[in-house]
């Protein structure tokens, strides 16, 4: 189907190609917004619910200090307090500082990379709505006096049934999971969106700092959240059942707990500083007015950050009674990481000395960050230091380094962010001079406050303790901490105050305030639903300094796809590395479907919190029915070849490319799912080595017979499922067809293999051998349970048309996790047998 | 499975991230040896004067520090692409310098390696 | 380490400034000095020595084998108390609640364990500190040069006592040692002689 605008020499004036637009991009206002699933939309609700949380974080903060300020408080009880102390860390760290992020990057990303949306709009507007409903989920529980009382890490056996009976834990590991499938979603989606979603032209060397900084984030987060998950969902399950996964006395272990979550734990703060870090590398250079220094240097130290950040996670554990060697290899791995965080450093020093730097307000809070966060980094250098650690761990000289380097690293370049960024989101100049006033407090406040903690630490004063002696020597550093908090609320207030009226009240002007070079500011302030009215082909790293009016050009429809097509919404796909265009992809119209998916999802978590176990898996099936309902919009049912994106050129839409996003997808979710899985084996073998109270009192031996048949039920279906996918089997329906059937048998057998083996486990609640076999058993038969229902789906799909020999997406997206099970399958029988083997030896 | 990554892509991880995979793959065996070595007492059984433990852990090291030194090679000797493709330059530069920084650090990992007690 | 910190924090705050005050006044230093300078040859040298020096004050600590045979004390933390045993003593085995006596001048090994869930047993004054885990067995050794008393504390979150759950280590001259212990409760008898109340008082 060929487009006459396409071949047409004259585009419609950009007033009536803005309407055009609009018209199939915009979302309607009032009750229609349910709907939204647009990037700028959603990532304005992302950020705006983040600071919401951050301000109920803030005023935890505010209630633990008002307890602290003097010894023998009567302000709050030790019960209030634990609750205070702990719904802080956790609102802050999973409530705040993720989601901002999240919020600021899906925001920016297109636009950065010259893309009208991101790549799978729907999946961020659901991963919006999990992060709402789980985070009402632990605030409501503040109110409801139940919330989260073991700490934000939550060690056992504290957190354990036996010590925390009440439902305050399962709110925290239920609240906190389902806010994670939004952290997950949004990785996956920020990894698709970068390597695929860029501007013809755009190359990886010259794409914007930010987004490698997002790229290796996202990456972080796709290994570093499934441990936590995996080790929530076993918590959950000691708790809900009895598994005794972290119980001593039944073979499990405490330790155990604390692997899996530091495991999470230390990335994540890295996931949290290296946004920050890309906002740091993108407004430095422009307020100083040169291009930053070190641009490969700096990825390569991102890399280097996040591979070796995942290296440090004992580092929190030097007290647990670790083997000797062990406390030096993450002693000497966390002095390590500071290599990489100082090339960085010293390329934003260089940068601001090579350049001629403003001081202007966004400047300003980039000041404090690099005060702030270079103290935090030297104490943390300390920090790596065993014998120094073994005194300072667990006292307040942790929590003013931990402070330190989360609010110079990641608050004081947000809010730089905000300054800088504002104009955008409004189309606004400031009209009052609020930001400098506010900096001195929220500097000052802070300083105040953290400063001397370190001190405090140092006098011996614990962390989490509700009260203190008044001879302890303590009293006056915590009034002035105390103080000095109470300064910094006013800052943030001042702040969102000042946020508000730039908003409201701000002079409307120019566009591109800031005169910065990148794509971001080459769209209308604020910027229309689709970004670009045209896309604009990329020629190196600063696009607007080569093209000053490239905005303005891009309105009138000069660049690719200036058009649209049957009413669709389109941006260009582009090959990873070189940025040539391999694709057109189709993005979704607004739908209620993701809040409908996220308020099944959440029955789900609250059927399990109120222990409503009938209803919980009917909650699931419908979440999952929600979830496949989506794909009633996708896809296309005729072949249609390359299609015109304007110039003369012409591009495969996705459903018809060897390299659509969904494929992209799939396999960032199995390596997600991977790690999890591999946690879970972790979690059986560490058992087995640390825990006490083994060998277990019965040992499983599987049947030969069954586990031959869960092999061959998975060898069959990941080699149907292979083959249906190939271009022979994919031209005829009847052989499609065949082979997914064929892969839903061999699920099907498998399935039934692994039934049968988990009826003959010994009672799980017994050891935590026991418990951790049926938890690998469970893990894998699930996945050949979605295998069938995946199989289904592709014979569903192909029975409705939209499967051909081009378009294979349907079928190929999915053929990836019969083969993915398959290896489960090795795997689990692999432990399953050789377990026992081992430990009779 | 359908999905073909082309050469340049292919190399491109290899060279950023593979580095950094030797040295991760190299950080866990090292630590799982050594926790379940100490575990069951490995660090008693003497080889020649060294305990089999240092030894084993020692072998692990350099087994992985001869892969990352392999890899640099096989990066080093991939040949320079024209000015026309840019990225290639760039991915090749980023390439070797990320695995050199791997290599670095599995020195500095293995600085330990030899200097202290293993176990108690 | 707080001098090294002081240093480094105040080169980067003058280079900051300098920055503003002169700008463009490094235009001419090539971009590898601040990369592989600051980057690379800043960090390698400060990180150096410092994790030598921590390796080798690590392996200070780790009582090596040939020298005195400590002596051995067995501790159980529970919320929210410290209970003390000396199977070694010689009168037969003692115990003591939130009190703990050694002698001074001679190493102690302290094997710690908890009877419910972590707990973290810290005498700032003495030797840092080792959790208390259900479970496992971790042992610390430390030795009090002087005789006086040490206050120690609980440094791991364990529920509502948490803040409450303080101790008493008294170190004793040798001599006087063993007629203390033997004035203290029978292990088999739970008396409150020389138990110490958990005041909220460090």
């Amino acid at each position: 189907m060929t487009d006459s605008r396409a071949t047409n020499p004259s585009p419609p004036s950009p007033l009536r190609l803005h309407k055009q637009l609009d018209a199939v991009w915009g979302t309607p206002p009032g009750w229609e917004r349910l709907k939204a699933v647009n990037h700028n939309i959603v990532g304005r609700r992302f950020i705006v619910t983040a600071f919401v949380f951050f301000a109920i974080g803030g005023v935890l903060a505010m209630l633990i200090r008002a307890q602290l300020a003097t010894p023998r408080s009567a302000f709050a009880g030790p019960e209030i307090y634990n609750q205070l102390f702990t719904m802080h860390g956790t609102v802050m760290m999973f409530l705040f500082a993720i989601p901002m992020f999240e919020g600021l990057a899906m925001y920016l990303l297109p636009k950065l990379l010259g893309a009208r949306d991101m790549a799978f709009p729907r999946l961020s507007a659901y991963g919006y709505w999990c992060y709402l409903f789980g985070g009402a989920m632990l605030i409501a529980s503040l109110f409801a006096g139940v919330a989260p009382d073991s700490g934000w890490f939550m060690y056992t056996p504290l957190s354990s049934r036996t010590h925390t009976p009440g439902i305050n834990a399962d709110v925290w590991l239920l609240g906190v999971t389902f806010v994670e499938i939004s952290a997950l979603s949004a990785a996956i989606e920020i990894i698709v969106t970068i390597l695929k979603l860029r501007a013809p032209g755009m190359s990886l060397d010259k794409m914007p700092l930010f987004a490698w900084y997002l790229l290796v984030t996202a990456f972080m987060m796709l290994f570093g959240f499934p441990p936590l998950i995996l080790g929530s969902i076993l918590l959950e399950t000691e708790r809900a059942f009895g598994f005794p996964f972290f119980d001593p006395t039944r073979g499990g272990d405490p330790l155990l707990w604390q692997h899996l979550f530091w495991l999470f734990g230390h990335p994540e703060v890295y996931i949290i500083f290296l946004p920050a870090a890309g906002a740091v590398s993108t407004i430095l250079p422009v307020l100083a007015r040169r291009e930053i220094i070190g641009y490969t240097w700096i990825v390569v130290a991102v890399v280097a950050l996040a591979f070796l950040s995942f290296g440090l996670w004992v580092h929190h554990m030097f007290t647990v009674g670790i083997p000797h060697l062990a406390l030096a290899f993450f002693s000497s791995a966390s002095t390590a990481v500071a290599v990489p965080t100082a090339i960085q450093i010293f390329a934003w020093i260089g940068t601001l000395m090579a350049g001629r730097p403003q001081l202007k307000v966004p400047m300003l809070y980039l000041l404090g960050f690099f005060s702030v966060f270079v103290v935090g980094g030297l104490t943390g250098v300390m920090l790596a230091i065993v014998p120094f650690n073994w005194q300072v761990h667990d006292t307040h000289f942790v929590v003013a380094h931990l402070h330190y380097v989360l609010v110079g690293g990641f608050v004081f370049p947000m809010l730089a962010a905000a300054y800088y960024w504002l104009p955008h989101f409004t189309g606004r100049r400031p009209r009052y001079d609020l930001g400098v006033p506010t900096f001195w407090l929220i500097f000052i406040g802070f300083n105040l406050t953290f400063l001397v903690m370190h001190w405090t630490g140092l006098m011996g004063m614990p962390r989490r303790v509700y009260t203190y002696a008044p001879d302890a020597g303590w009293t006056w550093l915590n009034l002035v901490s105390s103080i000095g908090g109470f300064m910094m609320a006013m800052g943030f207030a001042l702040f969102a105050a000042d946020m508000f009226l730039q908003a409201r009240f701000g002079r409307r002007g120019a566009r591109n305030p800031w005169n910065a070079p990148t794509l971001d500011w080459a769209t209308p302030t604020p910027p229309p639903s689709y970004n670009f009215a045209s896309l604009p082909s990329v020629a190196d790293r600063a696009p607007l300094a080569a093209t000053p009016d490239l905005g303005v050009k891009l309105a009138a429809g000069n660049g690719y796809l200036g058009f649209v097509r049957d009413g669709r919404l389109e941006t260009l796909g582009v090959d990873m590395v070189s940025g040539r265009i391999n694709q057109v992809i189709r993005l979704p119209s607004p739908t209620l479907l993701p809040l409908v998916s996220a308020l099944a999802t959440g029955s789900f978590f609250v059927a399990l919190l109120f222990k409503l176990y009938t209803l919980a898996p009917i909650a699931f099936v419908a979440a999952i029915a929600t979830l496949l309902l989506w794909t009633r919009t996708t896809g296309a049912r005729a072949d249609s070849g390359p299609v015109a994106i304007g110039h003369g050129e012409a591009a495969l839409p996705q459903s018809e490319s060897p390299a659509a996003p969904a494929r992209q997808a799939m396999g960032l979710a199995l390596a997600a799912d991977a790690t999890a899985y591999l946690s879970l084996v972790f979690g059986l073998l560490f058992l087995w080595v640390v825990a006490p109270n083994w060998p277990p009192p019965e040992l499983f031996q599987p049947g030969i017979a069954v586990s031959a048949l869960a092999i061959l039920g998975s060898v069959v279906a990941a080699l149907a499922g292979q083959q249906a996918a190939l271009p022979g089997s994919l031209a005829s329906g009847t052989r499609r067809e065949g082979w997914l059937a064929l892969a839903i048998a061999g699920n099907g057998l498998a399935l039934i293999a692994w039934v049968l083996l988990l009826a003959a486990v010994p009672d799980p609640a017994r050891h935590g051998y026991a418990a951790s076999v049926f938890a690998l058993l469970t893990y894998t038969a699930l996945h050949a349970a979605f295998g069938i229902l995946f199989a289904a789906y592709g014979i569903r799909r192909s029975r409705s048309g939209f499967v051909s020999a081009a378009r294979a997406l349907d079928i190929a997206v999915l053929a990836p996790w019969h083969s993915f099970t398959l290896a489960l399958t090795g795997v689990t029988l692999l432990l399953l047998h050789g377990l026992p083997m081992a430990m009779g030896s | 499975m359908t999905v073909r990554t082309t050469i340049g892509t292919r190399l491109a991880v290899a060279g950023l991230a593979g580095g950094f995979c030797v040295w991760a793959v190299c950080f866990t065996a090292l630590y799982a040896v050594l926790s379940v070595g100490c575990a069951w007492n490995w660090q008693e059984v003497s080889l020649g004067g060294l305990s089999a433990l240092r030894l084993g852990l020692i072998a692990i090291w350099l087994a992985h520090v001869v892969l990352l030194v392999w890899l640099f090679a096989v990066l080093r000797r991939q040949p320079a692409e024209s000015a026309s493709a840019p990225a290639a330059i760039f991915l090749r530069r980023a390439g070797l310098a990320a695995t050199a920084a791997a290599f670095c650090a599995i020195l500095w990992l293995g600085l330990t390696l030899h200097t202290t007690q293993i176990c108690a | 380490m707080l001098a090294g910190a002081l240093v480094l924090f105040a080169l980067v705050m003058a280079l900051l400034a300098w920055a503003f005050v002169k700008p463009a006044a490094g235009s001419r230093i090539p971009v590898r000095f601040w990369l592989a300078g600051g980057g690379l040859v800043l960090p390698a040298l400060v990180l150096t020595p410092l994790i030598l020096v921590a390796i080798w004050s690590g392996d200070r600590l780790v009582l090596h084998a040939g020298t005195e045979v400590p002596l051995r004390i067995e501790i159980t933390a529970r919320q929210w108390q410290w209970d003390v045993a000396y199977p070694d003593a010689e009168d037969g085995p003692r115990a003591s609640v939130n009190l703990l006596h050694i002698p001074a001048g001679r190493p102690v090994e302290l094997r710690i364990t908890s009877a419910d869930v972590i707990h973290s047993f810290w005498v700032p004054r003495l030797a840092g500190k080792i959790d208390a885990i259900p479970g496992h067995i971790n042992t610390l050794r430390l030795e009090a040069t002087v005789p006086g008393i040490y206050r120690g504390v609980c440094a791991e979150f364990c529920g509502g006592g948490h803040a409450g759950m303080n101790f008493t280590v008294e170190a004793h001259d040798v001599a006087a040692y063993a007629a203390q212990l033997a004035r203290l409760a029978d292990s088999a008898d739970d008396g409150p002689a020389d138990t110490r109340s958990a005041e909220a008082a460090p």
